[in-house]
């Protein structure tokens, strides 16, 4: 429990999105981590986002759980470290982000 | 990858002219806006006018009655077995409808020859409309045409009309309606006419087993209505409504006859089923403010939808190997749906939505569209023992930590918002920004009534607004029946590539900034790169703050492409250069320009195939938090290849590594296929010289014109790739040291539009 703490901790803040497949097309260009919720923003040019706005946790040492656009949970395996993450989705697209440093 | 933002100087915009654009974002399907109801005045007598003193016109007042609504539409055309009939939606009190707060849309189904009256054909030449090949035939004028006498057409004669549904696979085509106007006055004895003038985009069905057709990017035809209204003939007389027959029009001819009948003060109907399992709690009415209750069906009615909620089954027994306090998966939502819903649904006849409610536990989302399964939409599901844990939102007031069964209002609004979601609507987080509406996520709302800096503070949960916002409110009632009904098409399926990230953004005038869009060329060759540059020009007559930089390498500017049939593809960045790029000051009268090779990026090719294009280009940028910007775009033909030499060049270029290789402005010489297949390239103008061809042969083919200024040196190429082949197709190269050197084209000097 207090590794997950600890590990919410860790994602709270602002979040790129490294990954230029299209099979991350998907995923929001910037993503949002508050406490227990989050925020996807689109970048230039790309259109429906399953993570747009909603809830999360982490379950475990490397598992994260979204709900996603239709407000679905969906759950995802991670890879967590200080200034990057990724996950991989359930039709193998690994994804990427990274940590925007210039926002708290 | 940086993030450029408005850096440099934090001083706020000189100017930030605000024009409110509408909806922010171009759904990918045909949706009518808002238009004003004009006044016909070629036969009006203006008060006050001279008129010559022996003679006084008597004039008629025209007092149509044009009321909001649903209006059943029935169309016959002309010498036609195929009729078509559905509905069109007089919206009247649309917030987004502009002076007049008018929008009306419409929906036609397609419908099979019937046995029935025999209707008295119109006088005039006959017309094949929609039922084959057109008839060369001499049209009626207008006025002949209104005044033919014609049957009234009639639907099968059945109980009190109400907002008719039918069967999607029907389903022909949608309606954007560009102008109601209607006479003031009219000398007597001309009679009131109506005009209506809509842009019908014919639907293509979806293949067998899928659910998403496709609307044409642009209209297949504009039809003109003129109508009368006449005495509604049974059982239209029994709504109490207007009637209208009349004929439609294509241009100056003639169609077919038309009817119109209001049929309701709804726009669209539904029913909303719920089930609610045994341990959970069903969301119940709850106060409105004004000693009144508000429910689904209410929240629904300010909408302008019809809803009949059936409460129908309680204490539904919990499913083998479910934990009913546990989060549910999709699938088990599903199945459970599909065994205890009325069986008799029939969505082809009812717009019916089912709604499970379990109890479920903290932390699972409070509710669900889960039915991304088989049929499309056709079910969701609320959690009553879910709820308001304030690591979600510290604005939960005194919803925090309980559960949704004791928070009546909260737990009305989540349910309605899995509602909404399977009637094909979004978060608005996503489409518009974060308020106090059904579609935005619970905790958002929370935090919009968050406090003063919030934008609308308040309460939770009892300021919540139990209603859609304008953005919800104008795709319900008039998106394309297919795009919203359950059954319809699946979930965000509508939503576009290349649309922004609407934060109320606001769109320039041109009087203040204009962005010109120009092409190299308005038709290229397939696998030639167009030419793009745009400028984006200070208008107004003082300082505006906007980026400094707007190439799409600098990520304030965005390019989409999109085909005859409306598929966008973005244009993205190949490389990110964005450091330098800032916000800064541009001087009246000013520019700033950007320019690109629109070929290849990460999405794939822009022009895949020949045919037209349209390429948009929109600068976007935050000024004070708002989002601001400007977009324009140019049409473009892609030529089909007329020659063995332009099939081949076309099969050389068009090949990813080519395309890196352009994104990156060429010189990219550690890609050895792209050099190996632009040598090829840059080779295939000198056998045709050699063979002594005509003029336009030994110039090459047309994708050459693209790529004067991006061939690979030859000598450069040589000296990497010693044993390269020159012939990407496999063959050896022809020439030797001596083959010429890469065409230099006069692109440069082409005077752009």
């Amino acid at each position: 429990m207090a590794n997950t703490q600890k590990q919410a901790r860790d994602v709270i803040g602002t979040w790129t999105k490294a990954t230029a497949a299209p099979c991350a097309d998907k995923y929001p260009a910037t993503l949002a981590f508050s406490t227990s919720t989050y925020r996807g923003a689109r970048g230039p040019g790309q259109g429906m986002v399953w993570w747009d706005a909603g809830i999360y946790r982490l379950e475990g040492a490397g598992t994260i759980v979204i709900a996603t656009a239709t407000d679905e949970l969906v759950t995802y395996p991670i890879s967590l470290q200080t200034d990057q993450f990724e996950i991989t989705d359930a039709e193998g697209c690994r994804v990427t982000y990274r940590r925007d440093t210039r926002t708290p | 990858m940086c993030k450029c933002s408005e850096t440099g100087s934090e001083a706020g915009s000189m100017k930030t002219p605000v024009t409110f654009a509408g909806p922010t974002m171009k759904p990918l399907v045909p949706l009518s806006r808002q238009v004003p109801f004009g006044e016909d005045g070629a036969e009006d007598q203006t008060p006050g006018s001279i008129s010559p003193p022996a003679t006084i016109t008597p004039v008629t007042p025209c007092k149509l009655d044009f009321r909001e609504g649903c209006y059943q539409i029935n169309f016959k055309p002309t010498a036609s077995l195929v009729t078509f009939e559905g509905t069109l939606r007089v919206d009247r009190s649309a917030p987004d409808g502009g002076a007049d707060q008018l929008i009306v849309s419409g929906d036609l189904y397609s419908r099979l020859p019937v046995i029935g009256p025999i209707t008295t054909p119109p006088v005039g030449p006959a017309d094949g409309d929609e039922a084959g090949e057109p008839i060369a035939a001499a049209s009626m004028s207008i006025a002949g045409a209104l005044s033919t006498v014609d049957a009234a057409i009639v639907a099968n004669p059945i109980l009190k009309p109400t907002i008719p549904i039918f069967a999607r696979a029907r389903y022909h085509s949608y309606l954007k309606v560009t102008s109601v106007s209607a006479p003031v006055l009219v000398p007597s004895p001309t009679k009131c006419v109506l005009t209506i003038i809509a842009e019908q985009f014919n639907y293509t069905q979806p293949p067998v087993g899928q659910f998403k057709g496709s609307f044409p990017n642009a209209p297949s035809r504009t039809v003109t209505l003129k109508l009368f209204k006449v005495p509604a003939p049974f059982p239209f007389s029994l709504t109490g409504g207007p009637f209208y027959e009349g004929r439609l029009f294509e241009g100056a001819v003639d169609k077919g006859a038309v009817t119109l009948a209001w049929v309701s003060k709804f726009f669209r109907r539904a029913t909303l089923e719920i089930d609610t399992l045994v341990g959970a709690v069903r969301p119940v009415p709850v106060p409105d403010g004004s000693g009144g209750t508000d429910f689904f069906d209410k929240v629904f009615a300010r909408t302008g939808w019809q809803l009949a909620v059936v409460q129908d089954q309680l204490n539904v027994p919990v499913p083998g190997g479910v934990v009913p306090t546990n989060c549910w998966s999709s699938a088990d939502l599903h199945a459970l749906m599909t065994a205890v819903r009325n069986p008799a649904t029939n969505l082809d006849t009812d717009w019916r939505v089912h709604m499970i409610v379990v109890p479920a536990k903290l932390g699972c989302g409070r509710g669900v569209m889960y039915d991304q399964i088989g049929v499309p939409r056709e079910g969701c599901a609320s959690f009553s023992d879910d709820g308001y844990p304030t690591s979600d939102s510290s604005n939960f007031g005194l919803a925090a930590n309980k559960k949704q069964r004791d928070v009546p209002r909260a737990f009305l609004r989540s349910a309605t918002h899995e509602l909404t979601h399977t009637l094909n609507q979004i978060h608005q987080e996503q489409e518009t920004s974060a308020d106090n509406s059904i579609m935005t996520t619970t905790p958002s709302v929370a935090d919009v009534l968050g406090g003063p800096a919030t934008g609308e503070p308040g309460v939770f949960p009892d300021q919540i607004k139990l209603a859609h916002n304008t953005t919800v409110r104008h795709h319900l009632n008039h998106m394309p029946d297919p795009v919203i009904r359950p059954g319809g098409w699946p979930f965000a399926s509508w939503f576009p590539t290349g649309a922004p990230q609407a934060a109320d953004r606001h769109d320039f005038a041109a009087s203040e900034l204009s962005l010109e869009v120009t092409a190299g060329e308005g038709r290229v060759a397939l696998g030639q790169p167009l030419d793009l540059s745009w400028t984006m020009t200070n208008t107004s007559g003082v300082p505006l703050r906007v980026p400094n930089d707007i190439s799409t390498e600098a990520l304030f500017a965005s390019i989409t492409v999109t085909d005859g049939e409306g598929r966008e593809r973005p244009v993205r960045p190949f490389a990110i250069v964005c450091e330098h790029a800032k916000i800064g000051e541009l001087e009246p009268g000013k520019s700033v320009s950007a320019s690109t090779k629109v070929f290849w990026s990460t999405a794939g090719f822009a022009f895949e195939r020949p045919g037209r294009y349209r390429v948009d280009v929109a600068v976007m940028w935050s000024a004070q938090g708002v989002s601001v910007g400007v977009q324009a775009g140019v049409d473009v033909f892609v030529d089909y290849p007329s020659s063995d030499a332009d099939n081949h060049a076309a099969g050389l270029v068009m090949h990813p590594d080519v395309g890196k290789w352009v994104a990156l402005g060429g010189g990219a010489y550690h890609l050895g296929e792209a050099c190996s297949r632009l040598l090829s390239l840059s080779e295939t103008a000198a056998p045709a010289r050699a063979l002594g061809v005509g003029v336009r042969d030994a110039a090459g083919p047309r994708v050459l014109d693209g790529f004067a200024d991006l061939l690979p040196d030859r000598n450069k190429v040589a000296r990497l790739y010693p044993g390269l082949s020159t012939d990407a197709g496999g063959r050896a190269a022809r020439t030797s040291a001596a083959a010429p050197p890469a065409r230099k084209r006069a692109r440069k000097s082409r005077a752009r539009k």
